[in-house]
């Protein structure tokens, strides 16, 4: 390979990384001798590869610069308003059987509720998953630990405080969404590392909702790394809402297997924080998986929003199908890169990409990179991007029908982003979708109103 | 069976007749010692009786270079082994005293080596109406049609000439589209040039016939430095075309060429390129590493620069001719076919900056992929801030002819300016059964048919060749491919 001169790293002294020893006694699994050697290893692999610059490739849009100046530390349990209802915050809404809240990045055991206990389904804390079930857990946690150039990933496995681990039986049905609320509200510069497990088995189908957070204007750093594993047959929805606190770091990773004919739907809404990468690797790699990743992410002020996917077509006849929409206000930056690479032995594999973004301001801005690697000649695959604002005609148009202009600009962006939102079968967590994005147009309205 | 009869044929003829252009030519060059240092440049520069300013910065580009000696790019998708900068030879010219002033008074032999290419210059001066300024290693030899360009007031000439003759043009555009500190090939190029062609097209000049010149690449060892500058004041004209083939070799070659053009104010500049250099043999071992920077800055108002590439040849492509839409109302176009088979690897796409309002630009790349080859398409388009109501459209289509090979398009978009509109479209895929069964029920073989697909599938770029191109860039397409079905 080539030198890897220093240009391509940036070098970050986090207070908690320094007090590793001290930290990693109080977190989950502390004692199992496996877990340790491997968190050690994980905290020499990220001193060892450190955070990417933008000369990093994968990284050339998103500038982790400020970010690695932050003094973070890492959340004291205890922490945060107790009084704090997070009922509604959830975007499983009413429906979701089992609630699982992590508060600044630790096992919220009082504000979680514990759905009927049924058959072939184990819902788990990680910390009481590695307590009664470490022999589960610890296949999948090694699997995704030696992997070189993931410096996040590397630190999140290092540190990882908590998380869920949801298990279900082969040919198992779980027909109520399982909700995860991941919540931060923090004083000083905290970091959280959740870490979460989901293990589909053979035929069995689960939906999750996940919902990430801030509570107040705090400034934090989330680190999630979630696992999801589909089995043969198996199908798997999941659903995220990323609104955190308008000056925090949300930097997550989601890792996906499917096995022959398993379905991952998965579907994100990336609204909040400062700086937010939203990274999902699916691996095809049973014959027929089938894969579908819609999402859109809104943005405005000096917001960065990164969403950066990689579909691998690693068995033949899979199929994948991705469409991601956004709308871009202010100052923002979005990202959006997209990669689907396809294996020499993945042949007929179907796979298809979208990426459309509405830019509403001159200074707002969109980065997108869509990347196909083939490597298998019958091959069917497209990818499609555009970058446009709203249309003169079409706003004249309603407005002729008696439309103000600032109504006919929330109808076209309402238009725009319908295609995305109206493909959402649950009907909860659709309307929790327009409930979020009619917040985020009149938030616009009445900054425009102002003028700021 | 037939099928596999028929590419069992054309393999084991492709190997007896090998590389037709595969030969060496023995003339006695003036060469400067093996390895690169400031006295190498110094030398380079002596030798070509430059004006101090020129040495200075080639020195000044050397200097960055020795500096960045561990920041060689890597992010294109090529590999290759390393590079020994040190264990090559930066300077050699053909044996000649004076620049021949006529064809007689070129060195019979390498007349020769023209006649064995199949560009005998007689007959191109009388048949198509081409001026030929032919570059042998790295000093030319030979410019005809030179009178009837006077005459128009086209200047077309050597780089070392036009430094001489045309000192204050060149100082004053070169290295004002591609600075030496571009990147790292560049900036090498910038320290070893050794020659190259200079066009200027005055105001209102339509240049009276389609400019052209052949790259050769001889003399063991050489790498291959071409400099090219071509100036197009207001509302002016020039097609330029540039073709080459190389001499086959074990050792792999580097080209670092860069390319330099500047359309002023309505002026349009159309660049067509065929590449067939060496691409290796049928494991890889040889061919030419073309590592080259082609960059035109469309500096006036609705100026136009159009790249048009055929590229079939070289071990290693790494080319992203490109487009700086300065002026308002400017257009760039870059119109692509890259064909790889065996082991070639191709990294070549373009970028289209739009810096000024009503920019246009459009994008067709066609990459084919057989054998063991890796294609990939990379381009950017950007939207400046104040490029307001700018427009992109951009196409690219592959397509895979064998399980082994590799096909990959990146594009990278980046809109800064909300009303400029950005369309991006990509699709891979393979020749189908269906297509070649009904050529082969017509009595095509498996070969006729795949370069009839071919040439449809690149229709869209093989048009936007000037005519003389068009016919031999056809036949290249089928040539390339042979040996790729069955």
């Amino acid at each position: 390979m080539r030198v890897q001169d220093m240009s391509r790293r940036i070098t970050a002294e986090f207070p908690f990384v320094e007090r590793f020893d001290e930290v990693a006694a109080g977190l989950p699994g502390a004692g199992l001798h496996w877990l340790d050697a491997l968190r050690r290893d994980s905290l020499d692999a990220f001193n060892r590869v450190a955070l990417p610059s933008t000369r990093v490739e994968a990284w050339k849009y998103t500038n982790l610069k400020d970010f690695a100046k932050t003094p973070f530390d890492i959340a004291v349990s205890g922490e945060g308003d107790p009084s704090v209802d997070l009922d509604g915050a959830g975007a499983g809404g009413p429906d979701a059987e089992h609630r699982l809240v992590f508060l600044n990045g630790r096992f919220d055991a009082g504000r979680s509720r514990a759905g009927s206990v049924r058959e072939g389904l184990t819902v788990l804390s990680l910390g009481e998953a590695l307590r009664r079930q470490a022999q589960v857990v610890r296949p999948h946690i090694e699997r995704l630990s030696p992997l070189e150039d993931e410096a996040l990933l590397a630190l999140n496995t290092a540190f990882m405080m908590d998380g869920c681990v949801v298990v279900v039986d082969d040919g198992a049905t779980v027909d109520r969404p399982i909700e995860l609320i991941f919540a931060s509200d923090t004083r000083s510069p905290t970091s959280a590392h959740p870490r979460n497990l989901v293990v589909a088995g053979a035929g069995s189908r689960v939906a999750l909702t996940e919902t990430h957070v801030g509570i107040g204007p705090s400034e934090y750093w989330s680190n999630p790394v979630t696992e999801v594993v589909v089995a043969a047959g198996a199908s798997v929805v999941h659903r995220k809402v990323q609104r955190e606190s308008p000056r925090a770091y949300h930097l997550a990773n989601t890792r996906v297997t499917l096995a022959e004919r398993g379905t991952y739907r998965a579907f994100l809404m990336s609204v909040g924080a400062g700086l937010s990468r939203c990274e999902i690797e699916a691996r095809l790699e049973g014959e027929g998986a089938d894969c579908r990743l819609d999402g859109i992410y809104l943005a405005r002020d000096r917001q960065h929003t990164d969403i950066t996917t990689r579909i691998v077509h690693a068995e033949p006849g899979g199929s994948s199908r991705q469409l991601f929409k956004g709308v871009l206000d202010g100052r923002s930056h979005g990202v959006f890169q997209g990669q689907i690479s396809v294996s020499p032995d993945a042949q007929r594999p179907d796979g298809h990409q979208l990426n459309k973004t509405l830019l509403l301001s001159n200074e707002a801005e969109i980065d997108t990179k869509p990347d196909l690697e083939i490597y298998a000649d019958d091959v069917k695959s497209s990818h499609g991007a555009a970058a446009g604002q709203l249309d003169e005609l079409e706003s004249f148009y309603l407005r002729s029908r008696g439309l103000d202009a600032e109504e006919a600009r929330q109808v076209l962006i309402r238009a725009f982003i319908a295609e995305v939102v109206e493909a959402v079968e649950d009907e909860p967590f659709r309307n929790h979708l327009n409930a979020s994005i009619d917040g985020w147009l009149s938030h616009e309205a009445a900054a425009r109103e102002t003028g700021t | 069976m037939s099928a596999v009869n028929d590419t069992t044929d054309a393999v084991e003829a492709l190997n007896e007749t090998g590389y037709k252009y595969g030969f060496v030519t023995d003339i006695e060059a003036d060469t400067a010692p093996k390895g690169l240092n400031e006295d190498i440049v110094r030398f380079i520069s002596a030798k070509k009786g430059e004006p101090e300013w020129l040495l200075e910065w080639r020195l000044k580009a050397y200097r960055l270079w020795e500096r960045q000696q561990d920041e060689e790019p890597g992010w294109a998708k090529v590999s290759y082994p390393p590079i020994d900068y040190q264990d090559a030879y930066y300077y050699s010219a053909p044996k000649s005293v004076d620049r021949p002033k006529s064809l007689d008074e070129v060195d019979p032999e390498l007349l020769a080596t023209y006649e064995k290419l199949g560009i005998p210059l007689h007959e191109q001066e009388m048949l198509a109406g081409v001026a030929v300024d032919a570059v042998f290693d790295s000093v030319s030899v030979a410019t005809t049609f030179k009178e009837e360009l006077e005459k128009a007031g086209v200047l077309f000439c050597s780089i070392s000439e036009a430094v001489e003759k045309y000192p204050e043009l060149v100082r004053r555009y070169l290295g004002s589209v591609v600075p030496y500190s571009d990147n790292f090939y560049a900036t090498l190029n910038s320290a070893v040039f050794t020659d190259g062609s200079f066009v200027y097209v005055p105001e209102g000049v339509r240049c009276p016939m389609e400019l052209s010149t052949y790259f050769r690449i001889n003399a063991a060892n050489t790498g291959q430095f071409e400099r090219t500058l071509i100036i197009a004041d207001a509302g002016s004209y020039v097609s330029y075309l540039e073709g080459c083939t190389a001499p086959m070799r074990d050792e792999h070659q580097l080209h670092a060429a860069v390319v330099e053009l500047v359309a002023l104010d309505d002026a349009e500049i159309k660049y067509s390129t065929v590449q067939n250099w060496y691409p290796g043999d049928e494991e890889g071992r040889g061919g030419i590493y073309n590592f080259v920077t082609k960059r035109g800055a469309c500096r006036g108002i609705r100026s136009k620069i159009s790249w048009t590439q055929v590229e079939t040849g070289s071990a290693i492509t790494w080319k992203y001719p490109s487009c700086i839409l300065q002026g308002d109302h400017s257009v760039g176009e870059f119109y692509s076919i890259a064909i790889t088979n065996n082991r070639q690897q191709a990294d070549t796409g373009t970028k289209m900056l739009h810096v000024g309002r009503n920019t246009r630009s459009t994008i067709i790349s066609k990459g084919i992929s057989a054998g063991r080859a890796q294609s990939t398409y990379r381009g950017l388009v950007r939207m400046q801030g104040k490029a307001g109501n700018a427009r992109n459209f951009t196409q690219c289509d592959s397509l895979l002819i064998g399980d082994r090979c590799g096909a990959h398009t990146v594009p990278y978009i980046e809109v800064k300016n909300r009303s400029a509109k950005v369309e991006h479209e990509a699709t891979t895929s393979k020749i189908s059964d269906d297509q070649m069964m009904y050529c082969r029920q017509r009595g095509m073989s498996a070969e006729e048919a795949v370069a009839l697909i071919v040439n449809g599938f690149c229709k869209e770029v093989l048009q936007e060749l000037p005519m003389e191109f068009a016919v031999e860039a056809q036949k290249l397409v089928g040539l390339s491919l042979e040996g790729s079905v069955g």
